[in-house]
């Protein structure tokens, strides 16, 4: 599919909202994804995600708010310019793999011939060379995915939106997929995908978009919501102690006055979030004066998109962390303690 | 309509589904039963003819054995007694003129296995003779009412011949006055034989054409159920307009049933060809080449549509539901329309002309096998069909339609029944 330069605003939602039968899953969510980005839909399950998505691919209509591609509603643009990857999988499950991806392909417009051609490309590409008359159940699950993902791109469309496209992969398919998808950028392509493993995408989107609740917390280029943030971090690590973990405990008491936010406490290290006045020289000389062992590793660092996320929540929703812990619908998420 | 979308939809359908082991299984058993019904009579005839049961008849004095028939033509008889386990006193008698009157000496033969059986005829005339039968075991029903059958008709002969009768003579006395029927002045007279073979092959299509849409409607009910339930419809409707999606299911999965019929229709062919002339076929009476084009083309038509409206039908209630355990549940009470339907027509089978039945022919859901009954047994004008086939059509495709919509609706209702709201929504914005 020839990518067509001449209106390049994106994807740009407006004050699209959604409900279903009293419950709001959608509320006036606003956000731009440029043209050629690596898009990052986040937040926690339930958060509207997959609603959102949905929605750009006119499978549910908005109840209000308007989306755009390029320009041009979403809902009037040939299909055949969107790939789609759904949360929950799906795929003739008795059909075989070389058959299954040229059918899809097909209702895409891409003749047989030439889907033929792409599925035996692909498949060789993502390590599934033998699948091709096999029949999709009889594969595992992570290549089911593959397959799934092959059926969003072979038709390679313009604009591709993945559910959680990295749920459920082993490390080595997820090298394989970011890849892809890495790849498929290159060719000036615009990827969406939602996630709510924060950590895991946090290296792969450019730009993202987070939501809690249904509501946007904020948006926009990743950098620029970190240096934005204005928050320092500072990872300290100690040496073990005859090979056993250092104890910690009289250094983090040291701590105390300084009212420092612990946002990860391990075995020998520990993450803060520095506080107004305060210097990290002055946790560095703590450190050596209370640690347990000599300082192994003492890091100045931008804070996390978990954290980022974190924090936004809070101060957009105060109990809502609490809960997300405790649901555990989002990994990472805990309440932050002062040292 | 999206004519690519429907062909590589039909295309799908169809080989997933001639593919599958079980299709082929089928279609290829299906074959063999109808060579297997085809060469059933023969092959029973050829069973006979090695079973028939020799009787020796010791009849000195010739006063019955001229009279029977030395080899009786081998009937088919019912089948109890035509089982292997008694081969020997199963149907077809071959009498043969004993050369011995030594019952010790045929008796022995008869524990040889030479001969199964010896009548002994004693008395001086037909008037006063007796006949005793000896065999191993008691004869079974059949071939006792042979036997009698065949001596009285031997008696009555040897009676009449002393009585100066010729055989020629005899032959004319049993021979029934002929009656024939024609048609009052001014008026036509359907042909007997004809209509009842009308009737019988209208029953035969009838009952075909009601399996077809069960078995072929629930299958096109699994197969939007499995879309739901694998979640691939949510790719689906995002490539395609639901419409063609279930145009193109419900022609995929017609075709491969054509395929089906086509292959066992060929079969038949070839069996009647084989088999000579066309009127012993399955021993069902039906001479096919004694019926009208017109009606096979009429059973064409109200096949096609009549199962494309129906399929429409178990679409759409497929797609109201996301698990392959409640297709049957909620297809429950098309199934009872079709009993329905299939009543009414049992009953215009034997009335066609009732004004009753005229009237439901037009209703889309009738018209099938109702305007067919009609076409094929009585005389309904040419707009009447005409009419009844456009309103099949139009009631296929609206229907079709409906489906699609519920389709569409019911994407992502996985459990739930798609509200009012949600249908008005999509109404609108489709």
């Amino acid at each position: 599919m020839a990518i067509d330069k001449t209106n390049n605003t994106g994807l740009v939602l407006k004050g699209v909202r959604k409900e279903f039968q009293k419950i709001v899953a959608v509320d006036d969510l606003s956000f731009v994804v440029p043209r050629g980005s690596m898009f990052g839909l986040l937040g926690a399950n339930g958060a509207g995600k997959t609603t959102t998505l949905r929605m750009i691919l006119n499978i549910l209509s908005p109840d209000a708010g308007t989306i755009t591609w390029n320009g041009q509603p979403a809902v009037k643009v040939d299909r055949s310019n969107f790939g789609y990857l759904p949360e929950e999988r799906g795929l003739y499950t008795r059909m075989k793999v070389g058959d299954e991806l040229v059918f899809l392909s097909g209702l895409y417009g891409i003749p047989g011939a030439e889907a033929n051609r792409r599925a035996h490309e692909w498949l060789e590409k993502l390590g599934l060379g033998d699948a091709w008359n096999r029949k999709v159940e009889e594969l595992s699950k992570g290549n089911q995915q593959k397959v799934q993902v092959l059926a969003a791109i072979l038709h390679e469309p313009d604009l591709m939106l993945m559910d959680e496209p990295f749920s459920g992969l082993d490390p080595i398919n997820t090298e394989v997929l970011r890849d892809t998808l890495f790849q498929r950028q290159a060719e000036g392509r615009t990827i969406v995908f939602s996630s709510h493993r924060l950590e895991q995408v946090e290296e792969i989107c450019d730009h993202v978009a987070m939501i809690h609740r249904g509501r946007l917390l904020m948006s926009g280029l990743l950098s620029d919501l970190k240096q934005r943030s204005g928050r320092k971090m500072v990872e300290l690590a100690f040496m073990p102690a005859d090979g056993q973990p250092p104890n910690l405990g009289t250094f983090m008491e040291s701590l105390a006055p300084l009212h420092l936010l612990v946002h990860e406490q391990r075995a020998d290290s520990v993450r803060f979030e520095m506080t107004d006045g305060v210097k990290p020289d002055q946790l560095l000389a703590q450190a050596i004066k209370y640690g347990p062992t000599d300082v192994r590793r003492f890091e100045l660092a931008e804070p996390s998109l978990q954290e980022i996320f974190i924090s936004a929540v809070q101060a957009a929703d105060p109990q809502a962390v609490e809960q997300l812990a405790q649901e555990g619908t989002l990994p990472g998420a805990k309440v932050l303690t002062e040292g | 309509m999206n004519f690519n979308h429907i062909r590589l939809v039909v295309k799908r359908e169809y080989l997933q589904r001639v593919r599958v082991p079980g299709f082929i299984i089928g279609t290829v058993l299906g074959v063999f039963g109808i060579v297997a019904l085809a060469f059933l009579p023969t092959f029973l005839n050829l069973l006979d003819n090695q079973s028939a049961t020799r009787v020796a008849v010791v009849d000195p004095r010739n006063i019955i054995f001229p009279y029977l028939p030395v080899q009786t033509s081998p009937t088919p008889t019912p089948a109890p007694s035509s089982q292997q386990n008694v081969p020997s006193i199963s149907t077809g008698l071959n009498f043969s003129k004993a050369d011995t009157e030594d019952q010790t000496v045929l008796s022995q033969r008869i524990t040889d296995g030479k001969l199964d059986a010896y009548v002994v005829v004693n008395g001086d005339n037909a008037d006063n003779a007796t006949y005793t039968f000896h065999a191993k075991d008691r004869p079974g029903t059949t071939t006792s009412t042979q036997l009698t059958a065949l001596l009285s008709g031997a008696s009555i002969q040897a009676k009449l011949a002393a009585l100066g009768i010729s055989p020629a003579q005899a032959q004319t006395l049993f021979t029934p006055p002929q009656l024939r029927i024609e048609p009052i002045v001014g008026g036509t007279l359907k042909d007997e034989k004809t209509y009842f073979q009308s009737v019988a092959l209208v029953y035969v299509l009838l009952i075909l054409l009601y399996v077809t849409i069960l078995m072929y409607g629930i299958q096109v009910a699994m197969g939007v159920v499995e879309e739901k339930s694998s979640r691939i419809m949510e790719i689906l409707v995002t490539a395609v307009r639901p419409l063609d999606l279930l145009l193109g299911k419900v022609l995929g999965v017609g075709l491969a049933g054509l395929t089906q019929y086509g292959l066992w229709v060929v079969a038949g062919l070839v069996v009647l060809l084989f088999s000579g002339s066309g009127g012993s076929t399955g021993g069902t009476g039906l001479d096919v080449a004694s019926v009208p084009a017109g009606t096979l083309f009429a059973f064409l038509i109200f096949f096609v549509l009549g199962y494309l409206l129906f399929a429409a039908l178990y679409a759409g209630l497929g797609s109201l539901v996301s698990r392959s355990e409640d297709v049957n549940s909620v297809t429950g009470p098309l199934t009872i329309v079709m009993v329905g339907v299939y009543l009414v027509s049992i009953y215009a089978l034997g009335n066609p002309d009732a004004e009753f039945v005229r009237w439901l022919s037009f209703i889309p859901f009738f018209t099938p096998m109702l305007m067919f009954i009609r076409v094929a047994l009585s005389n309904p004008a040419l707009w009447e069909v005409v009419l009844s086939i456009v309103l099949l059509a139009a009631g296929a495709l609206f229907l079709t339609w409906i489906a699609a919509k519920i389709y569409r609706v019911g994407v992502l209702m996985y459990g739930k029944r798609p509200s009012f709201r949600e249908v008005a929504r999509l109404l609108r914005t489709t």
